[in-house]
């Protein structure tokens, strides 16, 4: 597994499909989806999975780790939400934990880690 | 050389920035400032970043549009330090109170670039807005995706990419070139 992280906007989808060989329709988008497409590669925006499982009522980080042998073989594309103000709102506090949580453990189980900034990617792990 | 200087707020950015460009310098040093006064706090912020640089030998341009209209009155042969792209896109985006260009980002990161091809050497601070747990309105994403669409063709074109928090730097991008640099300001 390959975790690539940064800020919004910061040209993620762009590094993982200029590096890493991706087409676009080996992307799953996770957009509205609470359940991530294992057929495809790269998984983009796994933040907003998180998201909507918590608006599901369910658990991002239990969904991650019963699921870990599924990506083992992806590149998960997570925008970092974790430093900014905490949120007013109760689900963005809960999103905002959640993400951390889980991005610390594909991090641990990735066999590579990219931040990128400004575009470009420095390899962490 | 043409560096970016990026990272979140109250960080030492504009400080690092100042000692670079004076770095740099051979001849004249030119402060370029965006910023719009909009109330007495944003008066008094100018104010004390003024003071703050007297002594440095900067002459101050005041460009909060248009910037490569800042070259009327400056020798391109010099050093330039910019502060910052976030002023000026937000001066470019929104120039009423209810009027919004979206075309902006995109000429202004032209504009840049352009800038950048003309002075012999300049430092561009910006501000890292990208990793907050809020989901914004249309109008304010808008804002930070323009403002990091900026960032990233200034990465491309710059020969130094920093990053500075709390003062300490992470460089992305231009090490041998930086080195020499770093040891003579930091």
């Amino acid at each position: 597994m390959v975790l690539v992280f940064g800020g919004a906007w910061q040209g993620k989808l762009e590094y993982v499909i200029q590096n890493y060989g991706v087409r676009e329709d080996e992307i799953f988008y996770c957009d509205d989806s609470s359940e991530i497409d294992f057929s495809k590669k790269a998984v983009y925006g796994l933040d907003r999975l998180i998201l909507n499982i918590i608006r599901d009522g369910a658990d991002p980080l239990e969904y991650i780790k019963s699921n870990l042998d599924r990506i083992s073989d992806k590149i998960i594309i997570c925008t970092d939400i974790s430093s900014g103000v905490v949120p007013m709102d109760p689900v963005l506090r809960q999103w905002r934990e959640a993400v951390g949580r889980c991005m610390a453990l594909l991090a641990r189980s990735a066999e590579r880690v990219v931040r990128i900034f400004c575009g470009i990617g420095t390899v962490l792990k | 050389m043409r560096i970016l200087v990026s990272g979140g707020c109250k960080n030492g950015k504009s400080y690092i920035a100042q000692r670079l460009a004076k770095g740099q310098a051979k001849g004249r040093l030119y402060y370029v400032a965006t910023m719009r006064p909009c109330d007495n706090e944003d008066i008094e912020r100018i104010e004390r970043h003024r003071r703050e640089r007297e002594g440095w030998g900067f002459d101050t341009v005041e460009q909060p549009v248009d910037i490569n209209k800042c070259l009327d009155s400056c020798d391109t042969d010099a050093s330039f330090l910019l502060d910052s792209t976030t002023a000026l896109l937000a001066n470019e985006m929104f120039p009423g109170s209810d009027s919004v260009n979206m075309d902006a980002p995109a000429r202004v990161a032209g504009e840049l670039v352009s800038l950048c091809q003309q002075v012999r050497d300049i430092v561009i601070v910006s501000d890292y807005i990208y990793s907050d747990a809020i989901l914004y309105d249309e109008l304010t994403d808008a804002y930070r995706r323009g403002l990091a669409y900026i960032d990233r063709t200034l990465a491309a074109v710059c020969d130094v990419v920093l990053e500075v928090a709390f003062g300490s730097i992470t460089l992305h991008k231009g090490g041998e070139v930086f080195s020499a640099l770093y040891e003579k300001v930091l």
